[in-house]
């Protein structure tokens, strides 16, 4: 009788394996594949492209570009998603379960905001925010006057900063939701047992909350990261890259070689295949640490 | 271990199987799928005039009266054969379009246009590949004319050798703006405009740095030595515009202006820089790229000079989100004295109904010829331009029946009118020669004394490969103005990149002994 069981089981997952293998496993085998190709957008070699093994790849280890790319991406995870969205998003959700404060909910919402609108409207707007003649500047002009500054042109002279800090701004809302949902499961009983020892506010986020939380805040570095490392659009629209590859994450590197003249498919496959590689490992050693925590 | 493993790899290879084999099938239940609908949606039509025609039916049964003699069955009107054209284009082009859409519904109003345009802000050139690429670009395609060898040999455009054979309007276009749209012997569009690329100065602000307010450079010093007097009067001219921010010469670098810097920039100068044929990207002889010559580092150079060494161009300028839209901005505002640009600009930038409006335009805005290095004297030649421009393709994907009216939709485009009056509204250079008969055309002062430029102008060496080489020289030049990298060193940066790409056998050296004397060591 187990036979017939499993069987119906099989059955009954294949049509969401059948999906996964039309738009998961095969864009994925088919990006591996032209990665051993040369094969270009347009031109000749669109249509006649040849195997060229690993040359892709060896050349992406030689390219300085593909390792300032990964450097940027980097820089850019790091302190967007796990410094400034993590920390931000905790303190947040710390700060809408205090009582007593007025004006929380319109802090929620603005925060809200910035996760719900579209990638391409926040990149315009921050675009037009931190140019040299935005409003940011505009705002500013008081204190460029009083120091006799010129302007800055934030994403010329601080582009690196301004992506992170705007990054930071579109991203807090989800670690304050996740933080929020995970606060709200440690029982309120703990904290008065804690106070009734006479446990400072300090030792209570440190040895209540921070344990108890840490699992959310794994999970919260996994989705981020994952989440981090796939920004396009919104600093695509920004700064392009740029200026030079400053800003050049490793999606803007893609793209730029692979849809923009030279055209080089193959050549950004291969990147995109090293990148997930990358996330791949970066994932899975989050899962181990998740294991090490639950048992 | 081994066990999971392979059960692993089999579960792979057979889902890998599974989502071909069931891509196979759902396209092609897609194809029958399609069919099938088209033929309801007949059966639905024919019903449709059948349930239309029941009430009277009925109220004749109630009447019960002996019906009047049958009128005949109105006949179902035939459905016509209605076929939907669609076209893809850049706002720029807007006018032609809806000029030859308004013309060819007179003649075919069987046929129904559907325009998709590209509003400005978006790179055209790189969304109308993305989109001929992806199949989702217009039957017909207004596209930048130096794509035409690179879309033909990944056979993205219809050949219209055979249609251009019959059309007695072809004969009227030159023979270099044939050229342009043909690649191994055949013909893959027509030019809907051409330009020619100049100095622009700002007479206004020339006047006050003490310079003419009719300037003519004869070398490449007279224009660094106009945009040091500038520099000098700086503080005046800040005063005086009431502007925060000033540079005296602006030439588009660095890879967001993509094309634009090898056409406006690079080119301009390195045509310029040696003769011919030195001055080129290309050795038409020995079929090889020119990876390194002395012109191509006389062309580094001045992006040195200025944007390095004297420091009187606006590197962040380069970098904007929208370059063009930043240029016209800054030159409107007197942000920048003069710069290298297209003859386009007279409209489309700075005249009435361009994007940055200059008042009292014909006593601010100026131009200039742009002059050899040194103005002739070393062989190269005295003035130098370069033309580009747009044409109009078919997407090789066009279903067949639409072909023809596709081709006949070109052939309205392109027609002498609407070319030369759309030509003559945005003061763009008209690719045919007849346009002159036009009175619009003819009556404007501007195209007339731009018509002197086109008896000297070049073209770029848009073979297969060309668009990787312009990406190269704007690597390049990006890399001299933000990192400073001096010239010698960036003709070799240049080469590096070159023979990565194409392999050190095809691609030349043009005069190693004047390289080497000039401090560049290659290998």
């Amino acid at each position: 009788m187990g036979l017939p069981a499993e069987l119906t089981g099989r059955l009954l997952l294949l049509p969401a394996l059948v999906l996964i293998g039309l738009f998961v496993i095969f864009p994925v085998a088919w990006g591996v594949y032209i990665s051993f190709t040369d094969m270009t957008l347009v031109g000749p070699k669109a249509v006649k492209y040849g195997f060229v093994m690993f040359k892709n790849y060896l050349r992406l280890l030689a390219d300085p570009d593909f390792w300032n790319s990964l450097r940027v991406s980097f820089l850019f995870t790091v302190f967007s998603a796990l410094i400034g969205q993590a920390s931000l998003g905790l303190a947040l959700a710390l700060v809408l379960r205090m009582e007593g404060i007025k004006g929380k909910t319109a802090v929620a919402l603005v925060v809200f905001i910035a996760w719900i609108i579209p990638e391409v409207v926040a990149g315009f707007t921050w675009g037009s925010f931190a140019m040299k003649w935005g409003y940011l500047n505009a705002m500013l002009d008081p204190i460029y006057r009083l120091l006799g500054m010129k302007y800055i042109n934030w994403l010329y002279e601080k582009p690196l900063e301004t992506i992170i800090i705007a990054n930071i701004w579109r991203g807090t809302a989800f670690s304050m939701i996740l933080f929020t949902a995970a606060l709200e499961s440690i029982p309120k009983f703990l904290y008065e047992a804690a106070e009734v020892d006479g446990a400072s506010s300090w030792q209570k986020f440190r040895y209540i909350t921070f344990p108890l939380l840490s699992y959310a805040i794994l999970i919260d570095f996994i989705l981020i990261t994952i989440w981090t490392f796939m920004v396009f659009t919104m600093i695509y629209v920004m700064t392009g890259g740029g200026p030079g590859t400053a800003t050049e994450l490793w999606t803007i590197f893609v793209y730029k070689r692979a849809f923009t003249p030279p055209y080089t498919l193959g050549y950004a496959a291969a990147a995109a295949n090293i990148m997930f590689m990358i996330v791949l490992a970066l994932i899975v050693t989050y899962l181990v640490m998740i294991r090490r925590i639950r048992w | 271990m081994s066990a999971p493993a392979g059960r692993i790899i089999y579960a792979v290879l057979g889902l890998i199987i599974i989502a071909i084999i069931l891509s196979g099938i759902s396209i092609y239940y897609a194809s029958v799928a399609a069919s099938a609908v088209s033929e309801v949606a007949k059966e639905i039509r024919t019903l449709r005039s059948e349930v239309a025609g029941l009430p009277t039916k009925v109220a004749e049964a109630v009447k019960g009266v002996v019906p009047p003699p049958a009128k005949p069955p109105a006949p179902p009107a035939p459905p016509k054969p209605k076929v939907t054209l669609t076209i893809e284009y850049g706002e720029p082009w807007k006018m032609w379009v809806d000029m030859a859409i308004s013309k060819f519904k007179e003649k075919y109003p069987e046929v129904e246009i559907k325009p998709m345009m590209i509003p400005y802000g978006v790179e055209f050139s790189t969304k109308i590949t993305l989109d001929l690429k992806a199949g989702t670009a217009g039957d017909i395609v207004i596209y930048d004319s130096f794509m035409t060898a690179e879309y033909a040999t990944a056979g993205l455009l219809l050949d219209l050798t055979d249609f251009v054979k019959t059309w007695p309007d072809w004969d009227k276009f030159p023979e270099p703006m044939k050229k342009i749209v043909s690649f191994g012997g055949k013909i893959y569009g027509v030019m809907i405009d051409t330009d020619v690329r100049m100095i622009w100065y700002r007479k206004d602000i020339f006047k006050l740095a003490g310079l003419p307010e009719e300037w003519q450079p004869k070398t490449w010093d007279d224009i660094i030595k106009a945009a040091l007097k500038l520099k000098e009067a700086e503080d005046k001219i800040m005063k005086a515009l009431g502007i925060r921010e000033f540079y005296p010469i602006y030439i588009p670098a660095g890879t967001i202006w993509a094309e634009a810097t090898t056409m406006q920039g690079f080119y301009m100068l390195l045509l310029g820089a040696d003769a011919p044929p030195y001055n080129r990207l290309y050795d038409y002889k020995t079929g090889k790229w020119i990876a390194a010559s002395p012109a191509i580092y006389y062309a580094f150079k001045f992006y040195y000079d200025i944007y390095v060494k004297h420091k009187v161009a606006p590197v962040e300028y380069n970098f904007a989100r929208d370059v063009w839209g930043t240029h016209r901005k800054a030159f409107a505002k007197g942000n920048i004295a003069m710069e290298l640009g297209g003859s386009w600009e007279w409209g489309e930038g700075w005249g009435p109904k361009g994007v940055e409006p200059i008042p009292d335009r014909e006593k601010k805005v100026g131009f200039a010829k742009m002059p050899g290095r040194t103005g002739g004297a070393a062989g190269e030649p005295k003035w130098v331009t370069i033309s580009g421009g747009w044409a109009v393709g078919i997407n090789a994907k066009i279903a067949k029946e639409k072909v023809k009216y596709a081709w006949e939709f070109i052939k309205i485009l392109c027609s002498k009118e609407v070319l030369a009056k759309c030509c003559a509204t945005y003061g763009k250079v008209c690719p045919r020669i007849d346009a002159v008969e036009v009175p619009e055309y003819a009556k404007d002062p501007y195209l007339v004394k731009v018509l002197e430029y086109v008896k000297f102008t070049d073209y770029r060496d848009a073979l297969p490969g060309y668009s990787k080489v312009s990406f190269f020289i704007q690597k390049v030049t990006e890399e001299i103005i933000t990192k400073s990298i001096t010239p010698e060193k960036a003709v070799e940066r240049f080469y590096k990149l070159m023979v990565d790409e194409f392999g050190k056998d095809k691609v030349e050296i043009v005069k190693p002994e004047e390289l080497a004397k000039l401090g560049v060591k290659l290998e």
